[in-house]
């Protein structure tokens, strides 16, 4: 029982769990301050939310999938992933698109 | 007791992970980076969305119940953390503790299905549905083609369930050809079932908490 709690997934899954709940209050925490605005700009914090977020998914795919171990070519594309499509919503996110690309 | 722990571990690290290896098939990798990608261009489209009407998406999300997006975060992570400790004692000569903790990830599965039900059943009873606005659309349509992986995913857990209650029963230690054909089917399942809960971080602060 103590080899499975000092398991690195075990570490993982106590990080993850409080990364959760640090971002379940930091989101009630705003609902109840939205009246005395601009005390913090949301958009750093929303920006913090989904960054924690894209660390969660990194712990993920690090160490309850395993990818760690993986041969570098996998590694390489789920971080890529990662990058990508967390670098994209911050960007849509803090410079929003004109209504343009119809077709999207 | 010291040294039977550190034979523990030395088997673990013989069986599968001598060398980088990758988590079950390939080809199951194959399905879970294409869905990761779906599921990644479904953000995008969100977010593009989400720009065009801002104050329409915070008004919408202000209706949504940020507790139950955070349980059932909790409840996946930990489904998710069960399925790697089974995964973990599968890669031993004797199972023993994988069904019981193959049956907890289920257990946890199925608590994210039951909050999932109350949600949408309140939000229906009140009169939001797929067509009330933009913003509900979309959380109709990616929670519900979460929630279908799921569904998906908790037959996968039966499957692998089932594999290691026979494991478990079969009380001759298993020789590492048995292990290594068994550890491709549990961790291409359980990489699965992973993937699904990596989904639903995203989804959570994207609906529920981003302002």
């Amino acid at each position: 029982m103590l080899t499975l709690l000092r398991n690195p997934v075990t570490v993982a899954w106590f990080l993850l769990m409080l990364a959760t709940c640090l971002s379940w209050w930091l989101g009630l925490d705003h609902d109840l301050s939205s009246a005395s605005q601009a005390v913090v700009d949301v958009r750093y914090l929303s920006t913090g939310l989904i960054l924690i977020a894209f660390i969660k998914v990194r712990i993920v795919i690090r160490y309850f999938m395993e990818v760690g171990k993986s041969p570098l070519a996998l590694r390489l594309i789920c971080d890529a992933w990662v990058l990508a499509v967390c670098a994209v919503i911050l960007y849509l996110y803090w410079f929003p698109l004109p209504l343009v690309a119809t077709s999207l | 007791m010291n040294a039977k722990l550190s034979g523990e571990s030395a088997l673990v690290r013989t069986v599968g992970h001598t060398k980088a290896h990758v988590p079950g098939e390939v080809g199951i990798w194959v399905f879970i980076l294409g869905d990761m990608l779906i599921f990644g261009a479904f953000f995008i489209v969100f977010m593009y969305y989400r720009g065009l009407n801002p104050e329409l998406f915070s008004q919408s999300q202000a209706m949504l119940n940020q507790n139950y997006g955070a349980i059932n975060t909790l409840f996946l992570l930990a489904s998710s953390w069960f399925v790697a400790m089974a995964v973990e004692d599968m890669r031993s000569k004797q199972v023993r503790l994988a069904p019981v903790f193959f049956a907890l990830a289920m257990f946890c599965g199925a608590g994210f299905g039951v909050v999932k039900i109350i949600e949408y059943s309140e939000k229906i009873n009140a009169g939001i549905t797929i067509t009330t606005n933009d913003f509900f659309m979309y959380y109709y349509i990616f929670t519900g083609l979460h929630f279908l992986h799921v569904l998906i995913g908790m037959g996968v857990l039966v499957f692998l369930w089932l594999k290691a209650r026979a494991a478990a029963k079969n009380k001759i230690a298993r020789t590492d050809d048995v292990i290594e054909k068994d550890m491709v089917l549990i961790e291409s399942g359980a990489s699965y079932w992973h993937m699904v809960d990596l989904l639903w971080i995203v989804l959570f602060p994207l609906l529920y908490l981003m302002k």
